[in-house]
């Protein structure tokens, strides 16, 4: 049984968070939603709760969101992916939780792979759900390959640790790592996922990667463009390169 | 000369209108009041330009100006940026902290 033991030794479920980062998602939010909420989670012996950040959305994703009974934080400007986690982490450092997981709103993630990862957080701060640890069905045009792969590469450099996926939208915290990156969690486009991990690993969090099995969007368009992908991956080189002073401020 | 005195003229008056509409703080004043002594310092000095500039490593007094005034509009880019990226943290924090207080007071009135 995953849990905590209390004081009077009796273990306690632990609580999850899953955070659905959306904007702009009214075509798929839905279907996420109800496959998660559908989905029977008695088996994992966790409290879970299920929380939306619209990331200032300008359809009706909230409203979706609110319609499927679950919290939905509202932001007034759009701030990216990272402002929408950075969001999540907060509320989950003052509500106390024990786990936040991330999961995407357009219908990539399954809910399936939601245990292993929990399994797996027994022993790291931080479980990232990779999409290439193992040949997968998940297929990555060439361009945006041969970024992560630089990312990666680049990553490794400055941390002394390979992650194949440093991309990966679908990651498991507990709590030490809610602690630390619910201040520090930066929000602009791919700094979110790979800087998080470059804070992380100078902030000794311990990273684990296991393979998951990732589908196409369900619907929906992606949050950036290519030329917006190879500008944003120019600026993340830089920063990585400098060798930014990120680590935590807690 | 004339033209020198006239631009002088329209920027002076131009911060002080801003200043009194609250439509620039205080912290760049200061930064255009630096700016006004370097010219009012560089026009006293129009005489000795060209030995200060000769003494400088350059052939024209145009061009050790020209430098000068490149290197503070640079100086002050940098400044600009880094005020601009502090005050663009801060925005992020405020916006997640009114959403965060938005949706507590969303939960306690139900």
């Amino acid at each position: 049984m995953i849990g905590i033991e209390n004081m009077q030794g009796e273990i306690t479920k632990m609580r999850l968070l899953i955070l659905v980062p959306a904007y702009n998602e009214e075509d798929v939010i839905g279907s996420t939603l109800k496959e998660l909420l559908a989905f029977d989670f008695i088996n994992f012996n966790v409290e879970i709760d299920i929380c939306v950040v619209d990331d200032g959305s300008t359809d009706k994703t909230s409203l979706i969101a609110h319609e499927h009974g679950v919290k939905v934080i509202q932001l007034h400007s759009n701030l990216g992916v990272g402002g929408a986690v950075r969001c999540g982490l907060q509320y989950a450092l003052e509500k106390k939780y024990d786990l936040l997981l991330q999961y995407d709103a357009d219908g990539q993630h399954s809910p399936t792979e939601i245990q292993k990862m929990i399994i797996e957080s027994g022993h790291v701060d931080i479980v990232i759900g990779s999409r290439f640890t193992e040949k997968g069905e998940y297929e990555m045009g060439i361009l945006r390959s041969m970024m992560r792969l630089i990312i990666a590469m680049l990553l490794w450099l400055a941390c002394g640790r390979y992650i194949k996926d440093p991309t990966s939208g679908f990651r498991l915290y507990n709590e030490n790592a809610i602690k630390i990156l619910a201040r520090n969690y930066p929000t602009r486009y791919l700094e979110d996922s790979v800087l998080t991990l470059y804070i992380a690993s100078h902030s000794k969090l311990r990273i684990s990667e296991i393979s998951v099995k990732m589908r196409s969007r369900l619907g929906g368009q992606p949050s950036q463009s290519l030329s917006s992908l190879v500008q944003m991956s120019i600026m993340l080189i830089i920063t990585l390169i400098a060798g930014t002073n990120r680590k935590s401020r807690n | 000369m004339i033209l020198i005195l006239l631009c002088c003229a329209y920027f002076t008056s131009r911060i002080v209108i801003n200043l009194r509409r609250n439509q620039l703080s205080i912290k760049f004043v200061y930064l255009w009041l630096v700016l006004s002594l370097i010219g009012t310092l560089l026009f006293a000095l129009r005489n000795h330009l060209q030995t200060i500039a000769q003494s400088m490593g350059f052939v024209l007094a145009s061009n050790a100006l020209l430098v000068i005034f490149i290197s503070i509009l640079f100086a002050i880019i940098l400044n600009l940026s880094v005020s601009i990226s502090k005050i663009e943290k801060k925005l992020e924090e405020q916006i997640i902290d009114s959403a965060l207080i938005r949706s507590e007071l969303h939960d306690k009135n139900g």
